[in-house]
């Protein structure tokens, strides 16, 4: 089998999904960390277009942006499939991981940000929770069902950032009596067996937000 | 069982453009149906609750948003005349080009270049330039962006052939010349010759008319009085 390479960076949410998925799968990869304040060659000749991570390279062909590739990663390997076979509910299933990488830049707002923008920044990000936890989970374990899928890789991925972010600005968003089948799903996606084992070291990742966040606000 | 399949449109809208070309390419019938977006349809609201926003294509009553899921959904279930190749690689390529159409060049050019002028306005443009310049790259020894036929980042991308043009002479900047993107302006040519495609623009003046109004009222609200 072709060799598969992941540029990525540890405390990318973007870059967790492709591993989580890899992991789900049970494909063999090599990992490769980058420093994106000093791009390696590599990363550049491999997603010279938006030069970021994760890039997966699967036999020396690179696959840019973390949803792309999961659906690369689902149409090679479809064993263990992350998203349905109905194309109605495939169609469901890509349109909520298109709102949340719609609307989760809110989330990445309030970490960078302060005042009033910060304000505005959480406001928006209780609207992107509201509208998933009505419209998108219903009564299911999962948003894939009984098994984790796209979506729940996709959410996964933000609202474990956003326990960090929180806790780094000291606001609470995801409230569990305001969002109590998120905040259940939640649990059941962080305990899934392949997941709990590959969650970022939480103090590392505090460490490396509160860094980041003293420098966004310096260069603000 | 008989197939009912509803697009909600409106005129004027490049992502609603793109779901009647998948239609009419692979010979779906469909009933349309035009929305007013400034008096949105109870139909339409209870279709795409989320975004309250065209195209919606219903089949059966099932509604799908968002027109490049609304593509891929067309391929999936009517499978004449494809839209994505079968190779997973390509279809990442395809579907990454679509990426970049959406997140990148449009919302540049109708969000910033139209409605911004002086430093902001120029940054974009060379923005959009920068972007330009990686189409033009991957046309390298392609008719289209699909290979010899058109697929789902020539229909993605396809606003280009037509808006633009437009959008640029609101603007009074010209982007997309022969002498610097020779393969664009001959996809330009190729799209446009496409016989769906050709049909299916909107009216030149109308659409120039309405950007002409998103800039003055951009630009009206930003002006000092």
């Amino acid at each position: 089998m072709a060799e598969i390479k992941l540029l990525g960076l540890w405390a990318s949410p973007y870059d967790r999904r492709v591993l989580w998925a890899l992991k789900l799968k049970g494909i063999p990869y090599e990992y490769v960390e980058e420093d994106l304040s000093n791009k390696s060659p590599l990363l550049l000749q491999y997603n010279p277009v938006h030069q970021k991570i994760p890039v997966l390279v699967h036999g020396g062909k690179p696959i840019c942006e973390s949803v792309i590739i999961l659906e690369y990663l689902d149409e090679t390997w479809p064993e263990n499939p992350l998203l349905p076979s109905d194309p109605y509910e495939r169609a469901v299933a890509r349109f909520w991981v298109k709102f949340i990488e719609d609307k989760c830049s809110s989330a990445w707002l309030v970490f960078r940000t302060s005042g009033e923008e910060q304000e505005k920044a959480v406001k928006d990000s209780l609207e992107m929770l509201k509208t998933i936890e009505e419209h998108a989970l219903g009564e299911k374990k999962y948003f894939g069902g009984d098994k984790i899928g796209m979506v729940d890789i996709a959410c996964g991925a933000i609202v474990h950032w956003l326990e960090v972010i929180e806790e780094v600005v000291g606001i609470k968003i995801l409230e569990p009596h305001k969002f109590p089948r998120l905040h259940a799903w939640t649990k059941n996606f962080e305990e899934a067996p392949i997941i709990k084992d590959n969650l970022p070291d939480r103090d590392q990742m505090l460490v490396y937000f509160k860094q980041a966040r003293e420098k966004s606000l310096a260069s603000a | 069982m008989a197939e009912e399949v509803k697009l909600f449109r409106n005129w004027s809208s490049p992502y609603g453009l793109r779901v009647l070309w998948a239609l009419k390419l692979k010979g779906i019938e469909y009933e349309e149906v035009l929305e007013d977006l400034s008096n949105k349809s109870p139909l339409l609201l209870q279709y795409n609750p989320v975004y309250k926003k065209i195209p919606v294509l219903v089949h059966n009553e099932k509604p799908i948003c968002e027109s490049v899921l609304i593509l891929e959904y067309l391929d999936e279930t009517w499978k004449q005349n494809p839209l994505l190749p079968e190779d997973p690689y390509q279809r990442a390529k395809a579907r990454f080009w679509a990426k970049f159409s959406d997140e990148k060049i449009l919302p540049t050019i109708r969000f910033v270049a139209l409605t911004k002028q002086g430093k902001e306005q120029e940054e974009a443009i060379l923005s959009i330039i920068e972007s330009l310049k990686y189409l033009e790259e991957e046309l390298k020894g392609k008719k289209f962006f699909g290979g010899e036929t058109i697929g789902l980042a020539d229909l993605a991308l396809g606003w280009i052939a037509y808006y633009m043009d437009v959008l640029e002479e609101v603007i009074g900047i010209k982007v997309i010349d022969q002498e610097k993107f020779p393969l664009l302006v001959a996809w330009i040519q190729e799209f446009s010759n496409i016989p769906v495609i050709k049909k299916s623009w909107p009216p030149r003046d109308k659409l120039y008319d309405r950007y002409v109004g998103f800039r003055r009222a951009a630009l009206g609200e930003e002006t000092p009085k």
